[in-house]
């Protein structure tokens, strides 16, 4: 063929992928390319290989990788939309990992890499894809394919004939120091026109009783379905240690026999002779009515951990078909099984990139509406779902567009679910359990048994997406007995803005004052307050969330703020921090970027009235102010205006701002006189702001001394209180502590 | 593990010994002032140096031992640049000057300049540095770090007398680095021979001074895991005289690695000029025994410019292709540490199955390789 042809014939990818591969300065020769009739281009790379003295000298590594291997590259047609297809020598060793799975006698493939080789010719050139070939032989030649770095490649089975589900974390936590065997009960599909046995283990572990054979029964049919058995056994310690194999070996086993001698290579040849035995043993008196199929869990410990794992412990499957009567010859055929890991959390965890073994601190989820559900569909994808989940609503069909759950198909608008009994069922999908109570959580705060229901002994959080601010209120002043953290997660203004909060240690600050001051740093924000306090707004106040027949958004926007909420949910559902109590304020940009800013609140101050009266609760940073204010005027009393909010369900004030005296104020050591200078415009603008959510909700001064309301006070407190829909304040600061008087007209 | 590094300083000299032990050999140096220029693309071998270099205590980069096999330029050039000579007490912090802890010099130093025995500003500064260790020890009967030196092999009569234990003659094997036994390494010194008559006196030029070491690496806890075999220049007769010498004794001979003396020259393995004789140049017997007692898988390695197919020497074609016959005996091969891509030194790591040439990974951007840059490019 001449150049002139062999150009005319090329493409340019093909041309590229010739040049890159004759660059690479390992490589000593690239032959000429031949076109295939089936479409493509194949041809040779001889890579040299760099090897030790010793090894050169004697031509090849003894690991069989020799000073020059020539791989055969096809580029298939379609190339490089399709990966390129490289062959190693056919008499290339087959004992080294990283070689795909294929029938004995077929040539060697190497995997060059986690990605499939098309991805890496595109990131980085063919050369790259050639730089992979390289190494790999490279390291072939040291028999350091399993590449700490990267994790141990599980054996290689070329064929498979089973397959067992068996949650590997629940396994794994088997593997002690002392060696053992342990058995499971499992169920089974055994397909015999395509002779493929299908075999679910179940988690906890049985003893071998004689009742256990009466277990083992199927159903009778073609392709029966029924309870099987199925061992697992791992190796105990050498010298105190735990015995680990560093052996790399492909699959080999095909008999009884193997198995044992493959275990025994694996350090639990004894404890897998012991398991066989005693089942043997078992069935000689108790036989089965029909054979059954066995599985066999092998756990190898490994030097380090496996491929893409957190664990270096490998799991070998197998399958035997036992005859009812338990008598098995040594050349009785084994099968090889795959393992398929089945959803449990430890394995989500592990894939979240969390701590496995980690447990979940009980937590309950209060609402699993679009943003509940989302919440703990994230949770229990992390392998940290909730343990109570609490919704009284039913799921309607017009819930699909946001809500975490699916319509299971068109006759679901004819039956109602409760939206916490779908929530409960999603996570039983993902290996974990949720009780759900589908009732309201304002009702069961009412009583202590209600709130045993919403707060299970150990629970430890409780997250509240209702975003109902009775349900606020009511969980913040509830007669916790083992009061949990809880935390507030809504959106706001529109979906604007999203909200978390989390309440100080023993509700000091509860929820309820966090919202208060919410609205304060809100209102002093203008492009926040202008998110949540405008006029559309206002005929549902702030805080009420997503309700979907308020605010249509799309889910695509629920999910951005939902997913936000849980990863902190899913933090803190891993390790409850000693509770500080914090507001983080997300502001929802047009490009769908967030922008979160989170302010700690220290305790608040907190006094109580006498007979059940309204409470205060004052912010520190009032408090602050308020004493600023008295050491200005040591000889003489002094005053302003407090702004807060009164709670209804708390019957509590909190006190989260206040409003100087006004100028025409007077002041001397037997009176506190205030003005009225502008104060009545202050008051309008900040419930303006707010929408009415902070207001003034009476007035403070100062005793020089340690005294309770003077009659003067009692008279401004009934005017006041003739004024205003909630009761009206006054507080009063004393040299000892704050004292209150609460003066409110009855209807 | 053991590594050797084979610096890109064309037809020049400058190998970098690290032991297992963690200490360091320098073995010649030829730091080209191009090198040293920011805008020049010559390879810059001093950072690379100093890159593998430690630092002591006073912040000083340091070598245990640097050995000069011959004064020429090709391998001394950059000494006064790039190296604290003199008392360590004159040090100047910031200077980032690397400190010799003990010379390792060819006897030819303390000649006196002749017409045929000129010296280089950089060989003469070596020769001044080795004299004041030389005196130093002569006045003291010892020395510490940054005042060592050891004279390796023999010259005229008189040029070596009164050096006592800082003396090694041919046929000694060395055990210490800087003073310190160090376990994982020992060489053999074969050479230079003091000349056996007035003949071979006129031969006894600074290329054929050089010092031949043969040095045995512990490799990943190996003893004797690799051996390389340094020759500096030395030319045919040398070579003669070494096989004439170690012929009963081929293990002094043995090498895994050697590098091609005299930047691959066909002068080390013939009497006859490749430019006069071309193809019809014989081959001495004596210096190819010599040079071809491989261990299974050995290279050669020619630190100098690639070989081409000229008329050139050093490097030449014609002891390119001898040297390749003698490795393809051993499934051995011959580098060129000019061929190799890029500006990193050519490595070798010494495992426990012997010396093993490290790959240069190729990067993510290799694919992205562009022209661009390279030349000045006219755009219409």
């Amino acid at each position: 063929m001449s150049e002139e042809e062999k150009a005319a014939e090329l493409t340019p990818a093909q041309s590229r992928a010739l040049r890159q591969a004759a660059a690479h300065p390992s490589v000593s020769d690239v032959s000429e390319p031949v076109a295939l009739d089936r479409g493509g281009l194949l041809f040779r790379v001889t890579v040299r290989n760099e090897l030790p003295a010793k090894w050169r000298g004697d031509g090849a590594s003894p690991f069989g990788v020799r000073a020059q291997e020539t791989a055969i590259i096809i580029l298939p047609q379609r190339y490089p939309l399709s990966s390129p297809l490289i062959y190693l020598r056919e008499d290339f060793p087959r004992h080294h990992p990283h070689i795909l799975p294929q029938k004995e006698g077929s040539s060697v493939r190497p995997c060059l890499s986690m990605a499939p080789p098309r991805e890496v010719v595109q990131g980085r050139g063919f050369i790259g894809l050639i730089e992979q070939l390289v190494d790999w032989f490279e390291r072939a030649a040291n028999l350091d394919l399993n590449d700490p770095r990267l994790g141990w490649e599980p054996v290689r089975r070329d064929s498979i004939d089973d397959v067992i589900a068996a949650g590997s974390e629940i396994v794994r936590r088997r593997c002690d120091a002392n060696g053992g065997f342990s058995f499971s009960l499992a169920t089974y599909g055994f397909y015999k026109s395509s002779d493929i046995i299908r075999m679910l283990v179940r988690g906890e572990t049985i003893k071998l009783t004689d009742y256990v054979s009466t277990l083992i029964k199927h159903d009778g049919g073609k392709d029966p379905i029924g309870a099987g058995l199925c061992v697992t056994a791992w190796p105990g310690s050498h010298d105190g240690v735990p015995i680990t194999c560093p052996l790399y070996l492909p699959e080999t086993v095909s008999t009884l026999l193997e198995l044992f001698e493959r275990a025994d290579l694996y350090g639990c040849g004894v404890e897998i002779r012991a398991a066989v035995a005693s089942v043997s043993e078992l069935l000689s008196n108790h036989p089965t009515e029909d054979a059954f199929p066995f599985g066999v869990l092998l756990l190898v410990r490994r030097p380090f951990n496996l491929v893409g794992e957190a664990s270096s412990i490998e799991i070998a499957p197998y399958t035997v078909v036992m005859p009812r009567d338990g008598v098995l010859a040594s050349d009785a055929p084994v099968r090889l099984a795959a393992h398929r890991d089945t959803a449990n959390p430890a394995l989500l965890r592990r894939t979240s990139g969390d701590d496995p073994m980690q447990q979940t601190l009980p937590w309950s989820l209060i609402g699993v509406g679009s943003v509940g559900s989302k919440i703990a569909l994230h949770a229990a994808r992390a392998g940290r779902a909730p343990s109570v989940v609490v919704d009284p609503s039913y799921l309607s069909t017009h819930n699909f567009a946001r809500h975490a759950a699916l319509p299971s198909g068109s006759v679901d608008s004819l039956f109602l679910k409760y939206k916490a009994d779908v929530c409960q069922e999603q996570i039983r999908q993902l290996g974990q359990t949720a009780e759900s109570i589908c009732e309201d959580a304002v009702f069961l705060s009412g009583d202590q048994q209600g709130l045993a229901r919403l707060s299970p002994d150990g629970t430890k959080m409780i997250v509240n997406a209702t975003a109902s601010l009775v349900a606020r209120e009511a969980l913040s002043y509830a007669s916790w007995n083992d009061r949990p953290s809880i935390i507030e997660t809504c959106l706001l203004g529109s979906g604007r803005l999203a909200y978390f909060a989390c309440e100080g240690t023993d509700g000091n600050p509860n929820l309820s004052d966090l919202a208060a001051e919410t609205y304060r740093i809100l209102a002093q924000d203008s492009a926040l307050a202008k998110a949540a306090f405008t006029a559309e707004q206002e005929e549902v106040t702030i805080g009420q969330g997503c309700s979907a027949v308020t605010f249509p958004m799309p889910d695509a926007h629920v999910s951005l703020i939902s997913a936000a909420f849980a990863q902190q949910v899913t933090r803190l559902a891993r390790d409850v921090e000693p509770a500080s109590a914090s507001i983080s304020i997300g502001v929802v940009e047009d490009d769908g970027s967030l922008n979160w800013q989170t302010y700690e609140s220290e305790a608040w101050i907190e006094v109580d009235m006498a007979d059940n009266g309204p409470s205060v609760r004052i912010h520190p940073r009032v408090h602050q102010l308020i004493e600023e204010e008295v050491a200005k005027h040591p000889d003489e009393e002094t005053g302003g205006v407090l702004v807060g909010r009164f709670s209804n369900v708390g019957n509590a004030f909190q006190i989260v701002d206040l409003i100087e005296a006004p100028p025409d104020s007077q002041r001397s050591a037997g009176e506190f006189l205030l003005g009225t200078q502008g104060l009545k415009a202050a008051a309008l603008d900040i419930a303006t702001r707010t929408g009415g959510a902070l207001q003034v909700v009476g007035t403070w001064h100062s005793h020089l001394h340690p005294s309770g309301p003077s009659k003067t006070d009692a008279i401004a407190g009934a005017v006041l209180a003739m004024r205003q829909f909630v009761p009206a304040l006054l507080l009063i600061h004393t040299p000892a502590g704050y004292e209150l008087l609460v003066a409110e007209q009855n209807y | 593990m053991a590594k050797t590094y084979h610096f890109q300083v064309a037809n020049g000299d400058m190998t970098l010994l690290a032991l297992d032990s963690g200490r360091n050999i320098l073995i010649d140096i030829n730091i080209r002032t191009a090198a040293d220029a920011v805008n020049d693309e010559t390879p810059d071998v001093a950072s690379q140096l100093r890159e593998l270099l430690p630092i002591d205590g006073e912040g000083r980069k340091y070598v245990d031992a640097f050995l000069l096999t011959h004064p020429d330029a090709d391998h001394v050039r950059g000494l006064l640049a790039h190296f604290h000579l003199g008392p360590l007490g004159n040090y100047i912090h910031g200077s980032e000057k690397i400190v010799i802890r003990e010379m390792w010099s060819s006897p030819i130093v303390f000649r006196r300049r002749s017409r045929n025995h000129t010296l280089c500003p950089d060989a003469e500064a070596w020769a001044k540095e080795a004299r004041r260790r030389v005196n130093l020890y002569k006045e003291c009967g010892y020395a510490v770090e940054g005042d060592r030196i050891l004279v390796l092999g023999d010259d005229l009569p008189g040029k070596t007398d009164g050096l006592g234990s800082i003396h090694v003659t041919p046929g000694e094997r060395l055990w210490e680095v800087a003073g310190e036994w160090d376990g994982t390494f020992s060489a053999l010194l074969l050479g230079p021979m003091a000349p056996g008559d007035d003949d071979e006196e006129e031969v006894l030029s600074k290329n054929n001074s050089s010092v031949i070491m043969q040095v045995s690496v512990t490799g990943d806890g190996q003893s004797g895991a690799g051996i390389f075999m340094f020759g500096g220049d030395a030319e045919v007769a040398i070579w003669e005289r070494v096989w004439q010498v170690n012929q009963y004794s081929l293990a002094n001979l043995a090498y895994d690695v050697l590098i091609a003396p005299h930047h691959c020259s066909w002068h080390s393995l013939s009497w006859d000029s490749w430019s006069d004789y071309g193809e019809s140049a014989v081959v001495s017997a004596d210096a190819r025994s010599a040079l071809s007692q491989t261990r299974p898988g050995a290279v050669v390695v020619s630190s100098s410019a690639p070989v081409l197919d000229d008329n050139n020497d050093p490097p030449c074609i014609r002891a390119k292709r001898e040297y390749e016959a003698i490795v393809a005996a051993c499934n051995g091969e011959f580098r060129c540490v000019g061929d190799i891509a890029g500006d990193e030194p050519l490595v070798m790591e010494i495992g426990r199955n012997g010396p093993k040439f490290i790959r240069v990974p190729i990067g993510r951007a290799a694919a992205a390789t562009t022209g661009v840059g390279s030349e000045a490019l006219p755009h219409g």
